[in-house]
């Protein structure tokens, strides 16, 4: 993704260099010579060697390793103010930060080029994600890679979590693949097919006569106030299962909707969740079919509120009947409804819940067929099943040589005593436990090819969009020898863009582009802000990635990414941005107006809090966000130990965040790059630390009144912008330089490498090739499959 | 000359001006303290309690009608935010002595809570009073002093047993402002400096304060000297005791006040809004003023400032506002806080009684029969058990 140009001071100007190796040379002694020769080389060179240290004589290779290191090591001394010494002469702050730029811009360079570095055979492990999808469609399982103990969390390449070099293997990925590949066998092949059932729980079942004794119009319900939960539903083994709900969903008085989850009590998490909407006196029924881990499950109300210190009542103490009847008797009860006789909270009343499952889906029996020997003992039979599953796995031929290796391994255990299907079982394991398995293979020890073969096009194409292996289609044209041709692939992009298994695509790539990782990864402070809850953190991530959807799904052109009239709603979203409850519980396209502040993804609560640290909005955080997601390029990282913005001393007035980070950067050392990053995060200044609209900035300390915002600021270039919205019509008009970008981003999710500049001409191809649709979404992920790129080695 | 229908009318407006019982009673209602100056004065011996419930029964002075002979004790409720004083310092019922004579002011009951005080049995019907609701309750000794009015001793005839003394200082509106001639003898605590001393260390011309009880005369309000205070040390002595023990108690129990106001939050807690009930003294307030930073925990209480369990029963607020207002109503402390909650309890409604609690002080566990355990407990607590 991140190959970087000369000079970020350049960020929107739009002129690219493409700046090659060969090119270094030259650059370098326009660019920093100058500025060694009068600052540096005096006390650096063959005479003096300062610290036993030589600047004249090291080498400019930067994408060899130590020499980066050691560049990183004068960039860090300039960077800190210890390079010059104080009593030597100092430079200006705009030729250090030129100096800076220009030899970070280097470092970060030769980091790319090493990271995407091939051999004659590239491999690149899949992530956790992609195991999972790929388990599910070779064998019909649902194995849950983020339970606790499944896998490692997979380390991250600026939000990208599929990146090869990163994605190294050690022992203790070995064994949770052998873990993992046990327990899928052994649920896609039990010794004893778990048996479906269906139970059905009633509240008001055995009430009759308490509801006579008491005069009560029945029937007893359950009501499930904010944070509590009535244990329901027990999934005796994990599998697929359906659901169905009667319940009454009470909106609180400021209209929150009730947050509908199923709890798992062992795991202490909920598994499913969603909002409902349903009078008292009309329940309604809603169904829900998932995935469930084994084990015990409550339906639970997961309103935030959470009444339950574990001693004051926040029930009556007798059965549920209605709001009426069940109002808290002791004052010292939990304040249910407010002086107006309203339900404070979103309240769940629930009637009955019907459950079934394991269901085992005919489509996904159907891949399990063919694969174990119908009869006992017979390994002919073996031979051609474990070939057929192994070919399926390894998402290539499997020459009979590779299989003797998994025969053996039959045998093997039929001579130690265990039984033929145990056997075949533990042959079945180590196919997934196989190198071949869990890395993606390009490339041939024998040859030296510059692209990928059909297998390994077939692999490429569909871990880009469906994150898992290919289906049978796409093995019959690799088989075949004829993915590559453009016709044939064009067409079968067509199909793979239209399957429902799109959807991990339109999930997972913004989710990576967008490092939506990052929401919630400082919990916003309780007490500056109540109103965020779990709920709504999964929201945020729900209007990106929805958005996504939407762009992809009516093919819109990439310039919506950045303004729109339109975004992506829930309830609970609704209300966090003060706009209207939309009028179904889902995520659903809603109109903007100009007045909502809103429109296009940099504006959305998701990328305006993953910036944040919990108490405050970060405006530099943002502008290097905005650096790094929109125009690909990451900024030079911060000089060390520069000291935290301290909270503005009580008798002094309230100062912005905004005040505090002018005066900070009025410091030498701090300004020549804080000129250029700040103005990218400034523009977002009316939105706090979760992403509402504000036009004051709550101060903690300090005296006076919260002072007011200012969003206004001036690119590098020149151009002034007042506010988000102008801000974001700036960008628009580098359009250009942000599809280049996306492209980028396009091609290290796809590709799993860091892009370099050798890849530079070939993502201007794709990105102008766009252009010609209004850089259509689909046109542009088209362009980049059929480009030289994408099948590039 | 002046004719009949002038003297009517001259008559009508002096029995406006004269006869308060004519003028429209001031009916209480929960949140609001009453308009000062509109309760209606009586005064009698405190002949029971229930220092629970804040309840009592006073034996009124005088016949009135052959009360005294005949008829019943007025029963009353203290109302939530009603003062009680005792030898000059604020007090609970429990710490007047029985027998001990105390002025107050009196409404009628306040709104949603008439049936308080039961009506009297239909033979005595005739001596119900509706003013059972009191705002303040004071001895003999708070009572005048408050109001600037002391006694001058004239004479003492200790072998009679009669003390004759004069009002000194500025007069009291109500109660006795005239010279006047109480019953004494040897049973009567008289104090100087902080010692007890003899029955004839009463001089003319000394200064006092004294408590009064009952005497056989009393239908003809006749009263006996109880307790008398000759100078300023041993009122001080009586005073300061009586602060202490009113200190310790409110410590435990925490101060009393009600809601004004709650704003619900959907997402849990929320900012009630709570202004603090007067008569207390002043470095309660000032305890809870220097401690705002560290929150107040704030338990519900009954109309009769029972708590159930306070000290499980209570929620911890950070304190967003401190107000005080100079001139407050009678009841009212003057003192309003605005509370932010992350939990609430039901009891927090526009008002309802409630205890507040410094975070310095110590949490202190009730005895059983002080609180309200259970549903039919408070039903019960609500309304006066006539003996």
């Amino acid at each position: 993704m991140k190959y970087r140009f000369a000079q970020f001071v350049l960020i929107l100007v739009a002129v690219v260099a493409k700046v090659q190796a060969a090119d270094v040379l030259p650059v370098f002694d326009q660019a920093v010579q100058p500025f060694f020769q009068t600052y540096c080389l005096r006390c650096h060179n063959a005479q003096k060697q300062e610290g036993k240290f030589r600047l004249d004589t090291l080498s400019r290779d930067f994408a060899d390793q130590a020499v980066a290191q050691r560049w990183s090591e004068v960039v860090f001394r300039m960077n800190s103010g210890e390079m010059p010494p104080k009593k030597e002469p100092q430079p200006k702050p705009q030729e250090l930060g030129r100096a800076v730029d220009w030899l970070s811009a280097r470092i970060t360079e030769g980091e790319a080029a090493r990271m995407a570095k091939r051999g004659p055979v590239a491999h690149y492990r899949l992530s956790r994600e992609e195991y999972g999808h790929t388990v599910y469609d070779l064998l019909g399982v649902y194995f849950d890679v983020n339970l606790p103990g499944a896998f490692n969390e997979d380390p991250r390449w600026h939000g990208f979590e599929r990146i090869g070099s990163l994605l190294t293997l050690s022992p203790s990925h070995v064994d949770r693949y052998f873990r993992a590949a046990e327990t899928v066998l052994a649920r896609a092949f039990p010794d004893q097919q778990p048996v479906s059932q269906k139970s059905r729980r009633e509240a008001n079942a055995g009430q009759e006569k308490w509801l006579q004794e008491q005069g009560l119009v029945g029937p007893v319900r359950w009501a499930l106030w904010s944070g509590h939960g009535q244990h329901l539903v027990n999934a005796t083994a994990p599998g697929l299962y359906r659901i169905r709900i009667q319940l009454s969903a009470l909106p609180s008085f400021k209209g929150r909707l009730p947050h509908l989850a199923l709890w798992h009590h062992q795991l202490k998490r909920s598994v499913v969740g969603l909002d409902v909407n349903a009078a008292e006196d009309q329940p309604t029924v809603i169904e829900i079919e998932t995935f469930l881990p084994e084990g015990n499950f409550n339906v639970m109300n997961e309103s935030p509120g959470m009444l339950a210190d574990g001693q004051t009542p926040s029930v009556t103490q007798f059965p549920f009947v209605n709001t009426k009847v069940n109002r808290p008797n002791r004052p010292t009860a939990y304040r249910l409804f407010n002086d107006e006789g309203q339900s404070i909270f979103p309240l769940l009343i629930v009637d009955w819940v019907e459950y079934e499952g394991p269901i085992i889906p005919v489509a996904d029996q159907r891949k399990r067929e063919g694969l174990t020997p119908a009869k006992d003992g017979d390994l002919i039979e073996a031979r051609e099943c474990l070939k057929r599953f192994a070919t399926r796995a390894w998402r290539r031929p499997v020459i009979d040589a590779e299989l003797d290796r998994y025969l053996k391994i039959i045998e093997s255990e039929l001579a130690a005593g265990e039984k033929f299907r145990a056997a075949y079982r533990a042959a079945m394991v180590a196919v997934l436990t196989s190198k071949n398995f869990y890395y993606l293979e390009e490339g041939s020890p024998t040859e030296r090819r510059a692209t990928v073969n059909d297998w390994e096009l077939a692999s490429r194409l569909s871990y880009f969009l469906w994150s898992s292996l290919p289906d049978d289609e796409l093995f019959g044209l690799a088989q075949q020898g004829t993915l590559h041709r453009p016709e044939v692939l064009r067409a079968q992009l067509a199909r793979m863009l239209a399957a429902p298994k799109i959807g991990r695509f339109t999930e997972s790539f913004p989710r990576q582009w967008l490092q939506l990782q990052r929401v919630g990864a400082f919990s916003p402070d309780a007490s500056l802000y109540p109103d965020y809850d779990k709920w709504l953190e999964q929201s945020l991530v729900l209007e990106t990635t929805g958005y996504f959807s939407e762009m992809f799904s009516k093919n819109l052109p990439l310039r919506e990414f950045l303004v729109s009239d339109w975004t992506m709603l829930n309830p609970r979203l609704a209300m966090h941005y003060s706009l209207p409850r939309p009028a179904a519980s889902g995520l659903q396209r809603t109109s903007l107006r100009a007045e909502d502040h809103r429109g296009g993804l940099l504006t959305h609560a998701s990328i305006l809090s993953l910036t944040s640290d919990g108490t405050r909005h970060r405006p530099v955080h943002r502008g290097v966000w905005v650096s790094e997601a929109i125009f690909g390029r990451t900024p030079p990282p911060p000089p060390p130990n520069v000291e935290p913005l301290a909270p503005t001393p009580s008798n002094q007035p309230k100062a912005t965040i905004r005040m505090q980070l002018e005066a900070h950067a009025t410091h030498a050392t701090c300004a020549s790059c804080h000129q250029k990053i700040d103005p990218l995060g400034f523009a977002f200044d009316n939105f706090d630390a979760i992403g509402r609209w504000r036009t004051s900035e709550q101060v903690a300390g300090g005296k006076g009144d919260d002072p007011t915002v200012n969003s206004s600021g001036k690119l590098p270039d020149g151009r002034a912008y007042l506010g988000a919205d102008e801000f974001k019509h700036l960008l628009v008009q580098d359009i250009d330089r942000f599809a280049e970008a996306f492209v980028e981003q396009l091609a290290t999710y796809s590709l799993r490498r860091v892009m370099t500049i050798d890849d530079a001409a070939q993502i201007k191809n794709i990105s102008q090739a766009s252009k010609l649709d209004d850089y259509k979404l689909r046109t542009v992920i088209e362009n980049l499959v059929l480009s030289d790129l994408f099948q590039k080695r | 000359m002046i004719s009949v229908d002038q003297r009517l009318l001259a008559f009508l407006i002096l029995s406006l001006f004269a006869a308060p019982s004519l003028a429209q009673d001031h009916v209480p209602k929960p949140g609001q303290f009453p308009p000062p100056n509109t309760g209606t004065y009586l005064a009698g011996e405190l002949a029971i309690i229930d220092p629970v419930n804040r309840r009592g029964g006073l034996r009124l002075d005088g016949n009135g009608g052959e009360r005294y002979h005949a008829g019943p004790l007025h029963y009353f409720a203290m109302l939530p935010y009603g003062t009680i004083s005792f030898n000059g310092a604020p007090a609970e019922l429990r710490d007047i002595p029985i027998g001990t004579h105390v002025h107050g002011y009196f409404y009628v009951p306040p709104v949603g809570e008439e049936a308080t005080i039961p009506p009297l049995p239909k033979d005595m019907a005739q001596f119900q009073l509706k003013h059972n609701h009191a705002v303040s309750l004071e001895d003999d000794f708070s009572f005048y002093q408050r109001r600037g009015q002391s006694w001058k001793v004239v004479s003492l005839d200790a072998n009679k047993g009669k003390l004759n003394v004069a009002p000194s200082g500025q007069m009291a509106k109500d109660g006795i402002n005239t010279p006047y001639t109480f019953d004494i003898d040897d049973v009567t605590k008289v104090w100087k400096g902080r010692t007890l001393v003899e029955l004839t260390d009463i001089a003319p011309e000394q200064v006092v304060q004294f408590n009064l009880g009952w005497s056989p005369g009393w239908r003809d309000k006749e009263f006996k000297v109880s307790e008398v205070w000759l100078d300023d040390e041993s009122r001080k002595f009586a005073t300061d005791l009586q602060r202490r023990r009113h200190v310790k108690y409110q410590k435990q129990r925490w101060l009393p006040g009600w809601i004004d106001s709650v704003e619900d939050n959907d997402f849990g807690g929320g900012t009630v809004t709570f202004t603090l009930f007067g008569g207390m003294d002043p470095s309660l307030y000032a305890d809870l003023k220097a401690t705002q930073d560290k929150g107040y925990h704030v338990a519900v209480a009954e109309q009769t400032l029972r708590t159930w369990f306070h000290r499980s029963d209570r929620k911890l607020g950070q304190v967003i506002e401190w107000k005080e207002n100079e001139n407050p109503p009678p009841g009212s402390s003057g003192i309003q806080v605005r509370m932010k909650f992350t939990e609430l309890l039901d009891g927090y409604r526009p008002g309802r009684a409630i205890r507040v609690k410094c975070h310095d002080w110590l949490f202190v566990t009730m005895p059983s029969e002080e609180r309200v355990k259970t549903i039919e407990e408070q039903k019960r607590s609500a309304v006066l058990s006539l003996p």
